[in-house]
């Protein structure tokens, strides 16, 4: 504590002259000589006790005057203990929501603001304004760090306030969100911070709009968490929340209502030139009002490709189908817009990076060739495979195929394909078991579709994976399944852990389950021919629990084993609706084909292959300059294998990457791109309902936080705590309550007072018994 | 110097006293007619006054005289009368020796001094025997009763050697007394009574039992009254002179007021079971105008 005017409290001084009266008024007195000591005897002891202690405390409230009278003209300043034992410094971490809902508008700037929304501004531009005039606040000498606490939390550079308050207000014209607020991990980089400070007086600020959605779960349990990992610290920070969700207006007045996009997807699993697929996009409406002919644009490349007008019931979500046919090989955003404002712009548009590739080049070697049409099993695959091409006259088939003769087999034939599919082969000779063993380390696939032709003896001579060949199994003869396999003619399609037949509908899968078997052959994984045990697994099984196709991984590709003829000969697979999409599956699979979509999810980054068959490396220094939703650009280096890795994709939107030229530094060729979405995907962010003020209070208890309703509340309070508390005006309360105390007192100990009405002694004596 | 008798008694308190016959409420063998009456029916049964005719009058007692005179009725009242044993037993304790600013300057020693005075000269002057004891905590002084008329001189001089100071045991004192008068007679205290409340309650049950009516003159001053100090005071015993309390006066009050009520409460309750007159008598108050009134009323019971 410390005085602004100290020389007035030497009046407290003052104190002594009560003091010297007391104890001269204790010395006079005068002596009766009595009579009745016989009344006085019994009195005395009961009385003189209280007597002491009434005159006691009547000599501590006069003493109490003077000396209050003369603390209230110092006009003490109170600090709190830890700033009072030295400077004031601190150490503060602020965490700043940055997830979608805070980029609603600021409702409680929309009176003054008299403007169009985008005008009025975000609850998370509130919030870096109020992380800027904390630190602006701050006791010079404090370092201060800021995080926004979205999916995978971002740390601003540099510790100086006042640099981190400037580069907060650019921040805040930011208008692209993050994922969810991760507030635990938010809070233990806040602690790691904390923890190298050294300082003793800390601080963690919390600033968020209370999401319903995200803090109706963290008020149970994260907040709980938080509160025990600040505890266990050595020198516990304070936790402090401040609510940003329109400061001074009761929640039940906000106007609820907020169109979104929840999801884009695109029907097909590989995407090629020409080749139109389905856009569908859910849309929803949190509020409770409905919405008329809503016009939503779907735009491809940022040229619009559709337009509808969509009507939007309250709180319901709608779906959105239109088609697309890409007449570009690469990268494509696709993008569906709102185009009508309400309280959460942000979540009114969602992108989607798909990536358009030429046809796959597929080998498929036949070992049972025959002249009539579909009477081959080659003819069963090309069918699979090249659909559009085979049936109608229209291009956008995912993979072109080549069928050639087991003895075609060569080097050079393999380095134009990315797959070959070997079909009911008799045998290969070593040396094309070697070059297949090398085309499938190179990234590329291999499927082997066993059949009546095959030789298991020769097949179980090849040499095994562990001795750099091709054989995982050991193989038997083809066999008919007969009743005795205990429903050995069909797959099962439960608890399926292979990938691709896993994204398969539910639909694709019951038709797989419709798949009747009469021959198949039987192959056991030989542990013996494996390296590690996790080389080779089942991808798929029959009922009885025997192998139906076995996968291997072999370098940079994969190598599949099917049990079967992929004709009609040993099943009704080719009859069946899921004979296509499972064949293009496995198919795609074993190439390595880029998924249609390019789409990552904030917290785990974008990882991508760049295609060296379409990109001249050697003419490109391997730096991409990656552009983010919020327009900041990024270089990076590719990876050694020449894989694209970027980490920072915690803003939600659509990442652009280019490749640097050599010579002018600037950018050339494709364009990749990737667009990121919250896992999993909820509507619940754009549900713009919060905690109640008594909620918020609850939360704040559980994590032994302080709660201000703005960041002026809190800045008073912090303040008092940095800067020390006025607290002159509670000293002149109490002056007067000692005075009003001192007179009540007197009043109460007066003679006069005390002296109840009796009677007389005239009437005393006519009192006599007679 | 006066002679006691006017150095205690003014020429109105004389006139007054005088004029008052004192009329014992009980039975009292005497060896003379005087102004008692006897409920036993003996020789001398004198007129005692006249008295308006009320309906239901014996019509046997009207003054058939008067009526020829007046032409009023009247009755004739006629008392039986016998001498009275009176000892009148003053406090000289050292408690009787307070004076307040309300007392005129009289102790209340001096005021029972002048009361029982007054009794003497009453009583002797109607020819019943009195006799005199003073006493603290036990009888210093005791004259046996006589109705000579010198007999009061006697008394006097007892009454003016007198001197207040010792401390006082009331009940001790009374059990002396139920020693020393073996007759029927009137006891007269003249006392605070200051002292254990029940004691002097019992100790008055022995003496009523011996066939003693008593009547109690208690003199109070009336700072003992209503203690109305205020400042902060030493209070000094006036009976043992190491027993001093130093007290703020205004927060003891209600305590001090509170125990006053309850000893007397205590000592009223006592003489109304004994069926013993109290009489609270103030120093601020005439004496003889108390006299008079306690005259008045036993006249009134009888």
């Amino acid at each position: 504590m410390t005085l602004l005017n100290g020389l007035l409290a030497f009046g407290a001084a003052a104190f002594t002259i009560p003091l010297l009266i007391h104890l001269l008024h204790r010395s006079r007195y005068q002596t009766i000589d009595w009579g009745a000591m016989h009344f006085l005897q019994s009195s005395r002891n009961v009385n003189s006790r209280r007597v002491q202690w009434q005159q006691l405390l009547l000599l501590l409230l006069r003493c109490a005057l003077p000396v209050l009278l003369a603390l209230a003209m110092a006009r003490p300043l109170l600090q709190s203990f830890l700033s009072a034992s030295g400077p004031s410094v601190m150490s503060i971490a602020i965490v700043i929501d940055d997830s979608m809902s805070m980029f609603a508008n600021d409702n409680s700037n929309r009176e003054n603001a008299k403007a169009t929304p985008l005008a009025v501004g975000t609850r998370f531009s509130a919030a870096c304004k109020s992380a800027a005039d904390i630190l602006n606040s701050l006791p010079s000498g404090s370092n201060a760090t800021v995080l926004f606490g979205g999916s995978k939390p971002e740390t601003l550079t540099g510790q100086v306030p006042d640099a981190i308050a400037a580069s907060l207000i650019g921040h805040s014209k930011r208008t692209v969100p993050a994922g969810g607020f991760a507030l635990e991990e938010s809070i233990r980089i806040s602690l790691e911070w904390l923890a190298k400070s050294q300082y003793a007086h800390r601080k963690i600020v919390v600033i968020s709009d209370f999401q319903r959605h995200e803090w109706s779960d963290q008020n149970s349990v994260q907040v709980a968490n938080i509160a025990k990992l600040i505890a266990l610290e050595s020198i516990p920070p304070e936790l402090a929340f401040i609510n940003v969700s329109t400061v001074g207006e009761p929640k039940e007045t906000l106007t609820q209502n907020n169109l979104f996009v929840a999801s884009i997807n695109v029907s097909s699993s590989l995407m090629t030139i020409d080749r139109e697929v389905t856009l569908s996009a859910s849309l929803g409406n949190t509020g409770p009002t409905r919405y008329d002919n809503v016009q939503v644009a779907v735009l491809a490349d940022e040229t619009e490709i559709d337009r509808q007008e969509i009507s939007f019931a309250p709180n319901s979500t709608t779906l959105l189908r239109t088609r697309w046919s890409p007449k570009r090989i690469g990268d494509h955003v696709l993008r569906i817009q709102i185009l009508r404002d309400d309280d959460l712009i942000s979540d009114n548009r969602r992108e989607l990076a798909v990536i358009v590739q030429e046809p796959i080049p597929i080998l498929l070697v036949d070992g049972d060739r025959r002249g009539e049409a579909m009477q081959s099993e080659t003819d069963y695959l090309r069918l699979a495979l090249s659909p559009f091409s085979l049936l109608t006259s229209e291009k956008g088939d995912t993979f072109i195929s080549k069928t050639i003769q087991p003895n075609e087999l060569n080097d050079s034939i393999l380095k134009s394909v990315r797959a070959v599919c070997l079909c009911n082969i008799r045998e290969l000779s070593d040396v094309q078991q070697a070059w297949l063993r090398t085309f499938v380390e190179r990234g590329n696939g291999l499927i082997v579709f066993l059949g009546d032709k095959v030789r298991s003896e020769h097949y179980e001579s090849w040499p095994s994976l562990a001795n750099n060949g091709l054989r995982i199994a050991k193989f038997q003869s083809r066999t008919k399944v007969t009743t005795e396999h205990a429903n050995g003619d069909r797959i099962k399609t439960q608890q399926i852990e292979f990938a691709p037949i896993r994204e398969l509908s539910s639909a694709s899968l019951n038709s797989l389950a419709g798949v009747r078997f009469d021959h198949r052959s039987p192959m056991t994984l030989d542990p013996s021919a494996l390296l590690n045990p996790s080389d080779a697994s089942i991808a798929l099984r029959f009922e009885d629990d025997q192998a139906w196709i076995l996968e291997s991984k072999i370098g940079d590709g994969h190598c599949l084993w099917v049990g079967s003829a992929c004709d009609d000969d040993d099943s009704n697979l080719p009859t069946r609706s899921i004979f296509v999409p499972l064949i293009q599956k496995l198919v795609a699979f074993v190439s390595n084909a880029n998924p249609p979509t390019s789409n990552a999810i904030s917290t785990t980054g974008w990882s991508r292959t760049i295609d060296t068959l379409h990109t001249e490396r050697s003419s490109v220094t391997d730096t991409l300059q990656v552009t983010k939703p919020d327009g900041t650009a990024v270089v990076i280096k590719l990876t050694a294998e020449g894989q694209l890795r970027f980490s920072d994709t915690r803003l939600l939107g659509k990442y652009m990457a280019t490749l640097f030229q050599d010579e002018t530094n600037r950018s050339f060729g494709p364009i990749f791109a990737c667009s990121t979405t919250e896992e999993p995907l909820t509507r619940q962010e754009s549900e713009l309902t919060y905690l109640t003020p008594a909620e918020i209070d609850s939360v704040a208890i559980s994590g032994k936080a302080t709660v201000s309703a703005s960041s002026k509340d809190f800045l008073a309070n912090a303040r008092a705590d940095w800067q020390g508390r006025e607290i002159w005006t509670w000293i002149w309360i109490a002056l007067v309550v000692c005075f009003l105390a001192e007179i009540a007192m007197v009043q109460s100990l007066s003679p006069r007072a005390r002296t109840k009405p009796t009677a007389t002694p005239q009437q005393f004596v006519r009192g006599s018994t007679a | 110097m006066k002679a006691p008798l006017l150095r205690w008694l003014s020429a109105p308190d004389l006139s007054r006293v005088s004029r008052l016959q004192l009329l014992a409420k009980g039975v009292v063998e005497g060896v003379s007619g005087g102004l008692h009456r006897s409920h036993h029916i003996g020789s001398s049964i004198e007129f005692k006054e006249h008295r308006p005719y009320v309906p239901g009058d014996e019509t046997r007692t009207i003054d058939w005289k008067l009526f020829g005179k007046t032409d009023r009725l009247y009755i004739r009242q006629y008392e039986d009368e016998t001498n009275l044993r009176c000892t009148i037993a003053i406090d000289q304790s050292g408690s009787m020796k307070y004076s307040g600013s309300r007392s005129n300057g009289i102790s209340k020693h001096e005021f029972a001094v002048r009361l029982a005075a007054c009794l003497s000269y009453m009583l002797i002057n109607q020819q019943d025997a009195v006799g005199l004891a003073t006493f603290d905590t036990k009888i210093r002084t005791y004259i046996p009763p006589r109705s000579r008329p010198n007999h009061l001189q006697t008394l006097f001089a007892a009454m003016a050697e007198s001197r207040p100071g010792n401390e006082s045991d009331l009940s001790v004192v009374l059990q002396d007394l139920l020693n020393r008068c073996k007759r029927r007679g009137l006891v007269f205290i003249i006392s605070d009574c200051f002292g254990d409340a029940p004691s002097i309650v019992k100790s008055l049950a022995l003496l009523r039992s011996n066939y003693q009516e008593i009547v109690i003159f208690q003199i109070w001053d009336d700072d003992e009254i209503d203690f109305p100090f205020q400042s902060r005071t030493m209070f000094r015993s006036l009976e043992l002179e190491s027993n001093q309390v130093l007290v703020d006066p205004a927060g003891l009050r209600s305590t001090y007021l509170e125990n006053l009520r309850v000893f007397r409460q205590e000592l009223q309750q006592g003489c109304l079971q004994n069926r013993v007159d109290l009489i609270s008598i103030a120093t601020s108050e005439s004496y003889s105008a108390v006299l008079s009134n306690y005259i008045a009323m036993r006249r009134d019971r009888t």
